[in-house]
């Protein structure tokens, strides 16, 4: 930087830092910069309305596109949870449908943005099975609570699950009594009762298997 | 329901697509063409939770390639958007807003895109290190630096 | 209604069901274990043994949750308790570990994440490096969760520990940190040896985890690709290289 550049101090200032001043010497010189940049702000007009005609417009000539994800959502899924929580996901549809169209306030600095949750495909391999299911910490350990299905494979069960970041254990159980370990899972760890549980570390990318 | 994404991030990102191109109706038409993209590749994006930042990237190649084309298309003079439908406002502002429109085209893009979140935008460090995936120090340098750099161009000009 | 939008309404849906299901307040233990099955004698020792914990200042969701496995598996009801006591014991270590690191009042998820880490064989000395080398408790817990588990994955303890405080020297986001376990599993799986993948990691290797069946989508610069959920168990990603 050279010599004429703003100290830190006076940068904090101008980041809006709470409790941050403009070093003396300098508060001329920044507050000629918030001037400047609040006429340029100010000088955006507000939209054009219509925007979402326009483009709902252009969507309706065009023929949807064709994706895995969409394959995996029309084949049979049992993510099965407790009837409040259906109730619950139902008003939640409400709430995203109603959104405000406003534009959003400035954030206040140091509030963390809320972490997203990720899709993650849980597998197993396992010809001879009745029935599996998956039970971990994300569902405080039921053995029901959560059902694998049939997949595309023979002999092969899937589910898959938002998870919000973090580590999981779990494992899996067939036909209501065997509990077994994912083999893919990034690794096993002892569970106090003298087996083991397979553990995943879901990042803002899903996760990769061994 | 696409629309109702739509109408919710037009109007969280119009400001920060304005201020990348430097000029209103064409961002305006970018963004337009953002969500065309977005919704064509909707299949691509796996986590719908991150759908703001993973739009948001889209949006950004979007911008910054209008940008360039206005750039090659037209001569930077007196003509440029920032000035054409405030003919109500002072001289002095109008020129002021094409100085830094101009100093705003002389970061690199990263300094740009950083600076407009901060400062025509009002985001915090937090939330702009979300969205471009950059931690905060090095956000932090890139809007440093371009305060310097439109101080050093103003300072020239008021 | 085109399938896009019906996939993300769905995602929605299924979304808010799971985080629903994860958010429900805490409910006591000992009627949270009557619940589950538990007998009366066992939901008394465990509740008392849980508010003990509370009191002092340990984590006493992860106590709960460990009896609830128990019950889950059909341990015997003595098997239950002496988990949740051995646990308890192990917590309140960990603690005096991060005190020691200077974290005078550390929040539960540290600690439960420092006992982890302990458990999994990071070393007390690697655990308080690891304390003093992150800032904020989301970085602290992350931090010390992904060690433990790189320990697990193989790599040898005292690495574990660094690879993580590596990454937060290099200005990595507590977020990034939790894709270290994937990118480990992903050399593996490419046939890397442990002291490979160790060395790697020590020396701070890009974090992107490759997708090669996902279009990079806009990305700036600074970034890789947009990655997501694989599949498989033991396959290597569905499309492109193998």
């Amino acid at each position: 930087m050279t010599k004429h550049d703003l100290s830190s101090e006076t940068q904090r200032f101008l980041d809006g830092e709470p409790g941050a001043g403009p070093r003396s010497g300098e508060r001329d010189a920044a507050v000629r910069f918030l001037d400047a940049m609040d006429t340029y702000a100010r000088g955006f007009r507000e939209p054009r309305g219509g925007l979402d005609d326009r483009v709902m417009a252009r969507l309706r000539h065009m023929r949807p596109g064709r994706g895995g994800l969409w394959g995996w959502l029309v084949a049979p899924q049992a993510v099965r949870v407790r009837p409040i929580v259906l109730a619950l996901a139902a008003a939640a549809l409400v709430l995203v449908v109603s959104q405000r169209l406003t534009v959003p306030a400035p954030v206040v600095p140091g509030v963390a943005p809320t972490p997203g949750m990720v899709l993650v495909r849980f597998e197993l391999l396992a010809p001879e099975a009745r029935t599996v299911a998956l039970a971990g910490s994300f569902n405080s350990w039921s053995s029901e609570a959560i059902v694998l299905v049939p997949g595309s494979t023979p002999g092969l069960w899937t589910v898959t699950l938002p998870l919000a970041l973090g580590s999981y254990e779990y494992l899996f159980v067939v036909d209501g009594q065997r509990w077994i370990a994912d083999p893919g899972a990034h690794a096993q760890v002892e569970d106090g009762f003298g087996q083991m549980n397979s553990v995943i570390v879901v990042g803002p990318r899903g996760i990769v298997r061994s | 329901m696409y629309r109702v994404l739509v109408q919710r991030y037009h109007g969280e990102f119009w400001r920060y697509a304005a201020g990348l191109v430097g000029d209103q109706d064409v961002a305006e038409d970018a963004l337009q063409e953002a969500f065309i993209r977005a919704f064509q590749s909707l299949h691509t994006c796996r986590d719908p939770d991150r759908f703001k930042h993973w739009f948001f990237r889209i949006l950004t190649n979007q911008c910054h390639n209008a940008r360039a084309r206005r750039r090659r298309e037209e001569p930077l003079d007196h003509h440029d958007a920032p000035a054409r439908e405030q003919a109500d406002r002072s001289l002095y502002e109008n020129e002021l807003r094409h100085a830094i429109d101009h100093a705003l085209g002389e970061l690199t893009p990263e300094q740009r895109e950083a600076f407009i979140m901060k400062h025509v935008d009002g985001r915090s460090y937090e939330e702009i290190s979300s969205l471009l995936g950059t931690g905060m120090d090095a956000l932090k340098m890139r809007v440093y630096r371009a305060r310097e750099a439109l101080r050093r161009i103003l300072d020239g000009n008021v | 209604m085109s399938r896009g939008v019906a996939l993300l309404l769905t995602l929605v849906l299924a979304r808010a069901a799971v985080s629903a299901a994860q958010e429900a307040p805490p409910a006591d233990a000992r009627a949270e274990l009557l619940a589950r099955g538990a007998t009366p004698q066992l939901a008394d020792q465990v509740g008392r043994l849980v508010a003990d914990a509370g009191v002092e200042g340990l984590p006493a969701k992860t106590l709960t949750d460990k009896a609830l496995e128990g019950l889950a598996k059909n341990a015997p009801p003595e098997r239950v308790f002496a988990a949740v006591a051995g646990l308890r014991r192990t917590l309140a270590a960990a603690r005096g570990v991060v005190i020691e690191a200077g974290l005078t009042s550390p929040p539960g998820a540290v600690i439960a994440a420092a006992e982890q880490a302990l458990a999994r064989g990071v070393s007390p000395a690697s655990v308080r490096d690891l304390i003093r080398s992150a800032t904020g408790a989301e970085a602290v817990s992350t931090g010390l969760m992904v060690a433990g588990l790189l320990a697990a994955q193989g790599l040898e303890r005292s690495a574990a520990a660094q690879a993580v405080e590596r990454a937060y020297r290099d200005g990595r986001s507590a977020n990034e940190v939790l894709e270290l376990p994937s990118l480990a599993a992903l050399m593996i799986a490419r046939g890397m040896t442990i002291p490979e993948v160790t060395r790697r990691m020590l020396a701070g290797q890009p974090l992107a985890v490759e997708r090669p069946d996902v279009a990079p989508v806009a990305a700036p610069p600074s970034r890789g690709t947009d990655a997501a959920t694989t599949t498989g168990q033991g396959r290597p990603p569905t499309t492109g290289k193998p």
